[in-house]
């Protein structure tokens, strides 16, 4: 019954707002479930907020959820230490909880203040699949007075490449659809990649809809720049040492996690790029190189 | 001699009137600055001054004995640098004055080996007062103050920090030895002089000109055959210790450090504090001998300089008021504290951390170098998690560590196969990862391990198979590295030599000119060929580990 009532808000709040990232709505619906919460003890807090951040997951499986969930969790036992009340401690709580939203919705236009003066006069910008902080980046640029060009990959099983040449057009920005195989035919022409993310993890390296390797490699092996755009809130706890070291529950959407029978048969929808294949990591806490990325994660969750 | 003087210079006070009274202040300010600047010249003065007692002792002239008394004697008056020193200053400005004029008129007519003890001390102090009074005029000087005995000069500052290479890679230098030796001769107690002192361990073998900044000793020539006996200098069990680091009989960074506190735990124990002495200055000069010791049997590794370092720090962090079991049991306490959580908890911590971020999963085929404590018991753990995982063991001459490690995983019921290092890359294609043990981790993310592994670490990249490396902190260190040959450790080159069906080509090796054997003991493996390093403290990229140093440091 509960369970219900956290996922229905969760899909209303992305249904409300659908710029706002998965990570910031599930944030959102932990905030009112402190705020509606009626435990007792820190403890029992703690362990509701990680059954409801599972539950969570298990509606959209993706990396940025369990990321944020976590983080919403840290956050929650430093505030605990500090205070022996519940209630008080509840209320600063709900205090910090929303302090910590409204800095993190101004993250993206950080991001696409440092970003922006990548991209030259004239650059021609490959990207891949629907994210939308490229997108924010590049509404930037545009409005920098820029021209620039983007070649956008159909990133298919769902073709969300159609959908962000769309929002691009809009924006008056000459944008032109490839295939994901086409990825090694279309560099040449490239000047830079930039790409999202759905987790940036330990090592420096990203989680991303699946092809994101592909065009690392292939930017890598022709010299091109290949950027990472992301939010602090994205940085997770992981360390994979390579494709299969990703954990499964990541791997496949949540549907098929529950109802597929086999899943070596399914198709993964996301996939790891190594630091080494990464030129910079643009993010709210600022520029960063991959080797710096461990640093900053040190710093936010020691 | 010094009461006589202040007897004297007291009376002065008396009768010189108020006319004193502003170069007495001028005496006092100076009085301050005379603590650091002035400690720091007397002490250098001090050792120099031993330096040419030691070369003069044979030939006994008298005048240098007086040259050196007065100085010697003004030195201790001015070192404690507390208020006696204020105190002690002004008096001994007026008392330039009055004796001086007599010094002078006996300069005059006497010869310079006619003057008495008395006069060369009051020359002396009247010169080294107006010499610091002008300084002190001066400003913009640096403390630095020519002394009559040997002038030098100043050092502005201005001139950059020359920055010294540590002594233990400057074997090639003589003076460097020369140094050395006579460190060796002065750590020892008062009591005992020339007999029973901590001999130098002579080098053995033609060098390879590369590393010929190394030391190289022989397995044969230990250095306890030098030590007489019973060596009162050096804890037995120090000796022990140090005849099982150059024989090899304890070996392995762990094993080291441990085998090391332990031994220092049983000197804690069997030391007693002599009369007027503290503690927590006295034991730390009783341990520099063992170290020096200990360094001579075989170079200090990473860990125990750091085990070390923790040591001394406690010791000396003991308060004065505290009797002498109490501080003894507390002493005792923090080592075994440290090896526990340091040592022991650590490996827990990390074979802990290794297995439930699922670093080693079902189907894995593990590759592993040589016999790293650490990474066996890594192994050990997950197989009694029941993780079905299968081992190679990777081994090279001419230590054959790995079929130390063979035993142990065979012993635990985990399926192994052995190779020699030259099959590496014929058996990396059937690998899915790589774990390697470390003897430290440099600041700038360099792995320095057994020789070999950064061949391994190598021919995994070439591969693409992850390489992980398992390290505790406290074998992190401040150095930095970028090459194998500035810092290393040169074994026993006879160890080399193998003896096959009664024949052994190498034998007479040393008397053939232009052949060298090299048996190097360490190498450093860059971090673009490590993807990972397991420390008690999480996974970390090679790269962070300048912020695990920054962590650690500001903890303390």
């Amino acid at each position: 019954g509960y369970n219900m009532k956290l996922v229905e808000y969760f899909r209303d709040q992305m249904r409300k707002d659908p710029d706002m990232a998965s990570a910031v709505a599930a944030i959102r619906t932990l905030l009112e479930f402190l705020k509606r919460d009626k435990g007792e003890t820190i403890l029992g807090l703690r362990e509701s907020l990680t059954s409801a951040t599972d539950c969570l997951t298990g509606v959209d499986s993706s990396v940025a959820v369990s990321s944020g969930g976590e983080l919403f969790l840290r956050f929650i036992s430093l505030t605990s230490l500090e205070h022996q009340d519940l209630s008080r401690c509840k209320k600063v709580m709900e205090e910090r909880g929303e302090l910590f939203l409204e800095k993190i919705s101004m993250s993206r236009t950080k991001v696409a203040k440092l970003c922006h003066t990548f991209i030259k006069d004239g650059a021609k910008i490959l990207t891949h699949s629907y994210s939308r902080v490229v997108l924010r980046v590049l509404e930037k640029a545009a409005a920098e007075k820029k021209r620039f060009s983007v070649y956008v990959t159909e990133s298919q099983p769902d073709a969300a490449g159609q959908h962000m040449a769309e929002a691009l057009r809009k924006l008056n920005v000459p944008v032109t659809v490839v295939l994901d195989a086409a990825v090694g035919y279309v560099l040449e022409k490239v000047d830079l990649v930039i790409v999202g993310a759905e987790g940036v993890v330990e090592s420096g390296g990203i989680i991303n809809k699946i092809g994101t390797y592909q065009m690392a490699l292939c930017s890598k092996a022709h010299n091109k720049p290949f950027y990472v755009v992301a939010e602090s809130f994205k940085f997770v706890r992981l360390y994979p040492l390579n494709q299969q070291d990703v954990p499964e529950k990541f791997k496949y959407k949540a549907d098929t996690l529950k109802t597929a029978k086999n899943l070596s048969e399914e198709h993964p929808i996301i996939d790891y790029t190594p630091p080494s294949l990464i030129t910079l990591l643009f993010t709210d806490l600022g520029v960063l190189t991959p080797s710096a990325v461990s640093d900053e994660l040190i710093k936010l969750y020691l | 001699m010094i009461n006589n003087l202040f007897l004297s210079s007291s009376v002065a006070c008396v009768t010189d009137g108020p006319g004193r009274k502003d170069e007495i202040e001028r005496a006092k300010s100076e009085g301050k600055d005379l603590t650091k600047e002035e400690k720091q010249r007397l002490r250098k003065e001090k050792k120099q001054q031993k330096k040419s007692k030691e070369k003069k002792d044979d030939k006994a002239s008298q005048e240098n004995e007086k040259e050196k008394k007065p100085v010697t004697s003004a030195a201790p008056a001015s070192q404690p640098p507390t208020k006696p020193t204020m105190q002690k200053a002004p008096s001994a400005v007026p008392a330039t004055a009055p004796v001086s004029v007599p010094a002078s008129e006996a300069s005059g007519p006497a010869d310079k080996p006619a003057k008495t003890k008395a006069e060369l001390k009051a020359e002396r102090r009247a010169r080294q007062e107006a010499e610091r009074a002008s300084k002190q005029n001066k400003k913009g000087e640096t403390g630095q103050q020519a002394t009559t005995s040997k002038p030098k000069a100043p050092p502005s500052d201005l001139q950059p920090v020359v920055k010294r290479l540590p002594e233990h890679i400057q074997v090639d230098n003589p003076d460097v030895l020369k140094k050395l030796a006579k460190k060796l001769e002065r750590q020892q107690t008062p009591e005992h002089y020339a007999a029973k002192k901590i001999p130098l361990r002579l080098d053995y073998g033609y060098k390879v000109s590369l590393f010929s900044h190394l030391h190289q000793y022989s397995r044969k020539a230990p250095l306890t055959q030098q030590l007489s006996i019973p060596s009162t200098v050096i804890h037995p069990a120090i000796v022990r210790l140090g005849l099982q680091y150059s024989h090899g009989i304890v070996a392995g960074s762990n094993a080291r450090s441990v085998a090391l506190l332990h031994a220092f735990k049983q000197v804690i124990r069997d030391y007693t504090t002599p009369p007027n002495e503290e503690l927590s200055r006295d034991l730390v000069n009783k341990l520099k001998p063992y170290i020096s010791f200990l360094n001579q049997c075989r170079p200090l590794s990473a860990s125990m300089g750091n085990a070390i370092k923790y040591i001394k720090k406690e010791i000396s962090n003991i308060p004065s008021n505290c009797k002498e079991e109490e501080a003894k049991s507390k002493l005792l306490n923090d080592i075994e504290s440290y090896i526990n959580e340091k040592i022991i908890l650590a490996g827990v911590a990390i074979a802990k951390c290794a297995i439930e971020k699922q670093k080693i999963s079902d189907g894995d085929v593990i590759l592993v170098y040589g016999c790293s404590s650490l990474v066996n018991h890594i192994l050990c753990e997950a197989f009694e998690k029941s993780r079905k995982f299968r081992v190679i063991v990777v081994d090279s001459r001419p230590r054959l560590e790995g079929k130390e490690a063979l035993r142990r995983l065979v012993q635990k019921g985990i399926s192994c196969t052995y190779v020699l290092i030259s099959a590496v890359s014929y058996i990396l294609p059937e690998v899915s990862k790589v774990f390697l043990g470390a003897h430290a981790l440099l600041a700038n993310g360099y792995v320095m391990s057994r020789v070999g592994t950064s061949q391994i670490a190598l021919v995994a990249k070439a591969f693409n198979v992850p390489v992980l490396v398992c390290c505790e902190t406290y074998k992190f260190c401040d150095r930095v590295q970028t090459d194998s040959f500035v810092s290393n450790e040169l074994d026993d080159p006879d160890d080399l030599i193998v003896t096959r069906k009664g024949t052994t080509p190498l034998e007479g090796w040393q008397n053939e000119s232009s052949l060298g054997l090299l048996n190097l003991v360490y190498d450093v493996t860059p971090p673009d060929f490590v993807d990972l390093v397991i420390t008690e403290l999480g996974m970390i990229p090679c790269t962070s580990v300048p912020v695990v140093l920054r962590v650690k440091n500001v903890d303390q």
